[in-house]
């Protein structure tokens, strides 16, 4: 038995009264890719956000390599530079031109010098193919570029594994995309992954399984095929339909990503 | 003789560098944007960042300006070597700045900047001949009364004003962090002196300093107690007004930026110091260029205890006549106009636009 | 003759002149209330011209608005009060007078009026704009909307955009509402108003505790404010449009 890189056990959260997470509990290997889906304010993101511990959770307990990250006394600052963030609105540092938003965290956390820190930047922001935008500012890039520098913010410090929090709905259709192209070369290059996102055809193409939560708990979990074929559960054959009836079916979108990949 | 010099010079030289720092940075800017329209956003945001340069620039100028005046008492000779000197210095610093700014070959920028040089030269003679020609010639007392506040005011205005400013940041710092960070006694602290020194008028706050505790400054000579208590009071009133413009910044950066900054392993004091506080002062700067126009024309105030400062001397000089008043009046308002409306508009509206550019400010 | 007394006895001695502090107040808000609403009459003409005026007609507007808020008001002041002589004409202003604690109180002469007259022509200027931040506000797509179902220029800037523009204005409005009464002791330097500031003058000569009495004219302008901001508060919650 492997262990696992990240086990979230019985991990509850409350807003006042509301109960957003209710005994979620899954297990992340290395080099694995995860999709959580589910419809909205069911809780997905707050799941990952408990995960970085930006909202702790309230209840249960989870572990990064084994040690307990929700026990009190632990630097959660350390802890939060193996767990990479990516942000649904990309919460790019305004000020800071696009080099200095990856290289900000290895300059003044990691405490690198300068140049060492531009170089590493430099190879983050060539992963997502962004490197003659280096020196351009957040408002100047547009949507799809912002959230690739985000992803490289992530990247640069090296994390354990990346949270992605619905990186591409707040994006325009035709600048999806090119984000996803940047996360499937990422997913295929072996880094642990852990995906909020309605892109199923993303998620059959890469990740190993799917959960689907509702109101806070995981009613199902299965294989990306699992899913497509054969969802047990009345609420997610509905949820699914919805997204058909959205984006069109998913099988298409699968079609469009590979074609991308060819070119 | 060394050192004799007519303030003339010296206001001439001040007005010239200022020109030739306006002209240069819209005529460069102008030129750039012609150039290469499609990269327009980028220059803007870059010429934002490197103003600072250009302002080193602008002293650098004034410094050699005023400096020459020491030496010289004739106005052509005047006018002559200071076009000498500034052009071999614009040109060696407009060049280097241009060089930083598009990373263009060195020989190849200075030319460009000579070229301008030439040609802001050109103008500024101009304006300079006309300069002395209307306030030496055909309005002695405007040249009188302008050369008297200057002489006698200006300095005393600009020193009150600018330690009441910087009294005033830190004390709005403080009282911002405390209103946005610290506990709750200390919010009620914070917000109660805001309420409570945004409520008193500055004169009477002047005068409770000044005529009312006379024993605060005991230390200082009787003068500079007066003017202590000026600055004392200026201070903490602006302190009250800064602490709102510093804390509105602060709450208009976005806060998931924060959580970003959390994300990558930034503790809170890194991310206020890196990422909230670089953001806060740009936002603040339009309000503060408006606090900044405040504390100079409330320093005017001053006078009312008898300190020195422009708006007094002025009054001085006007006592002679009732026309000469009026006119006095008239002059030292414009020396305050010069003083605050570029300052407002250069960090005030140019910078709400380029604050939107950069898509800060809340919108 | 400085003789020494308790803060208690200062402020006792310096309250026994009750009745001057009293009328000084009451010249305050008369100056205060006529510079408040002709200047937002002022501001409300200055920020339409500015915002939807003629191109020479946005210009001076524009460059009245920057001059005045450029230039300290004191110095406004004394150019204002001496213009006449300056240029060598006079103005009989007419003197209303009543009587108030046995003593004459006057609401209108020359110097009173010089005052409210700077007053409201500066605090136009400052009026303006924050009612053209309001007008900024609005937005122009309201403004095309009611040109697009054929309202006129003006009706629709009347019926669309000032209706909104008065409402989002009051919070940042208040806050000149509340800076303006501040802005009133400067009347003092014209001589022979007596206002407030004025008096407070006469009454710490007179009684030399200086500290007491400025003291008191401090409390009374802080409670002026905050009564003012609270009233406003309350207007600004009872007018407030759903989503506004």
């Amino acid at each position: 038995m492997v262990e696992p890189l990240l086990r979230v056990s019985d991990v509850s959260k409350s807003y006042d009264e509301l109960q957003v997470l209710k005994d979620v509990s899954f297990d992340l290997l290395e080099r694995d890719v995860k999709v959580i889906f589910g419809p909205s304010g069911s809780g997905k993101s707050t799941l990952l956000r408990c995960i970085n511990m930006l909202n702790p959770p309230d209840k249960g307990k989870i572990f990064l390599r084994g040690n307990n990250i929700t026990a009190p006394k632990v630097d959660l600052n350390t802890i939060r530079t193996r767990i990479g963030m990516v942000f649904q609105h990309f919460n790019l540092f305004a000020h800071l031109k696009a080099i200095d938003n990856v290289s900000i965290g290895l300059r003044r956390v990691k405490g690198l010098k300068k140049q060492e820190a531009y170089e590493k930047a430099f190879k983050a922001l060539d992963r997502v193919k962004l490197t003659e935008w280096a020196d351009h500012y957040p408002a100047q890039l547009s949507g799809g570029q912002q959230q690739r520098v985000g992803i490289a913010r992530a990247l640069a410090m090296e994390p354990d594994l990346i949270l992605f929090d619905e990186p591409t709905s707040a994006l325009d259709p035709e600048l999806i995309g090119e984000v996803l192209q940047v996360m499937l070369d990422l997913a295929k290059a072996g880094t642990t992954m852990l995906v909020v996102t309605h892109e199923m055809g993303f998620a059959r193409a890469v990740a190993s399984e799917l959960l689907f939560i509702d109101k806070g708990i995981i009613i199902e979990r299965g294989t990306p095929e699992h899913f497509s074929v054969s969802p047990t559960s009345d609420r997610v054959k509905q949820f699914l339909q919805q997204l058909d009836v959205l984006y069109g079916s998913h099988e298409k979108l699968l079609d469009i990503l590979d074609e991308e990949e060819k070119i | 003789m060394l050192f004799q010099t007519d303030l003339r010079y010296i206001g001439m030289g001040t007005i010239n560098s200022f020109l030739i720092f306006l002209f240069g940075i819209y005529i460069i800017k102008w030129f750039l944007k012609k150039k290469n329209t499609a990269n327009t956003k980028v220059w803007d945001i870059s010429f934002n960042k490197n103003i600072r340069l250009s302002l080193i620039w602008l002293i650098f100028n004034l410094l050699i300006s005023v400096s020459f005046s020491f030496f010289i008492n004739n106005v052509i000779v005047y006018l002559l070597t200071q076009l000498c000197v500034s052009i071999v210095s614009d040109i060696f610093i407009g060049a280097i700045i241009v060089q930083k700014l598009f990373s263009k070959h060195l020989v190849e920028s200075f030319k460009f900047v000579f070229s301008i040089q030439l040609i802001l030269f050109g103008i500024s003679i101009i304006l300079g001949f006309l300069l002395i020609i209307t306030f030496g010639y055909i309005f002695p007392e405007i040249s009188d009364v302008l050369l008297f506040i200057i002489e006698f005011g200006l300095l005393s205005t600009i020193f009150i004003t600018a330690l009441s400013l910087i009294m005033g940041i830190v004390l709005g710092l403080t009282l911002a962090i405390m209103r946005l960070y610290a506990g709750k006694e200390l919010y009620w602290l914070a917000s109660g002196y805001e309420k409570l020194f945004r409520g008193i008028p500055l004169l009477v706050l002047i005068f409770i300093f000044s005529a009312g505790l006379p024993g605060i400054f005991w230390y200082l000579e009787p003068l500079d107690r007066l003017l202590a208590s000026v600055i004392l009071a200026l201070g903490i009133r602006s302190g009250a007004y800064q602490s709102q413009i510093f804390r509105g910044a602060i709450l208009s950066v976005n806060r998931g930026q924060l959580e970003a900054a959390q994300s990558i392993g930034m503790n809170k004091m890194q991310s206020f110091r890196y990422i909230v506080l670089p953001q806060a002062f740009r936002i603040a700067m339009p309000g503060w260029s408006n606090e900044y126009a405040v504390v100079i024309k409330d320093s005017s105030f001053a006078g009312a205890i008898g300190t020195f400062e422009m708006t007094l001397v002025a009054t001085i000089w006007g006592y002679r006549s009732v026309e000469l008043f009026t006119l006095s009046m008239g002059v030292v308002a414009i020396v305050y106009f010069l003083f605050t409306f570029p300052v407002t508009q250069l960090f005030g509206q140019q910078q709400v636009k380029k604050l939107k550019k950069l898509g800060m400010g809340g919108g | 003759m400085i003789f020494q007394a308790n803060p208690f006895e200062q402020l006792l001695a310096v309250l026994a002149y009750w009745d001057r502090f009293l009328t000084g107040f009451l010249l305050t808000m008369w100056m205060y209330v006529w510079a408040l609403f002709l200047g937002f009459l002022l501001g409300l003409l200055l920020a339409l011209s500015r915002q939807y005026g003629h191109f020479f007609i946005q210009k001076i507007a524009i460059i009245y608005i920057e001059i005045i808020r450029g230039t300290p008001l004191i110095a406004q002041l004394f150019f204002i009060s001496f213009l006449p002589n300056a240029l060598n004409f006079s103005i009989d202003i007419m003197i209303i007078e009543t009587n108030l604690f046995n003593r004459s109180f006057r609401l209108l002469d020359y110097p009173i009026f010089v005052g409210i007259l700077t007053l409201i022509l500066n605090s136009g200027a400052y009026q303006a704009e924050y009612l053209r931040g309001s007008f900024v506000s609005v937005g122009t797509g309201q403004l095309e909307a009611a040109r697009a179902i054929g309202m006129s220029r003006f009706s629709s800037i009347r019926h669309i955009v000032l209706p909104q523009a008065l409402r989002r204005v009051i919070p940042s409005w208040s806050n000149e509402a509340a800076y303006l009464p501040k802005y009133t002791v400067l009347v003092y330097f014209i001589g022979g108003v007596e206002e407030l500031f004025s008096q407070a003058d006469y009454i710490q000569h007179r009684t030399s505790f200086p500290f007491a009495t400025y003291i008191i004219v401090a409390i009374l302008f802080l409670i002026t404010i905050t009564l003012i901001s609270k009233l406003l508060d309350t207007i600004h919650k009872r007018t407030s449009i759903p989503g506004l």
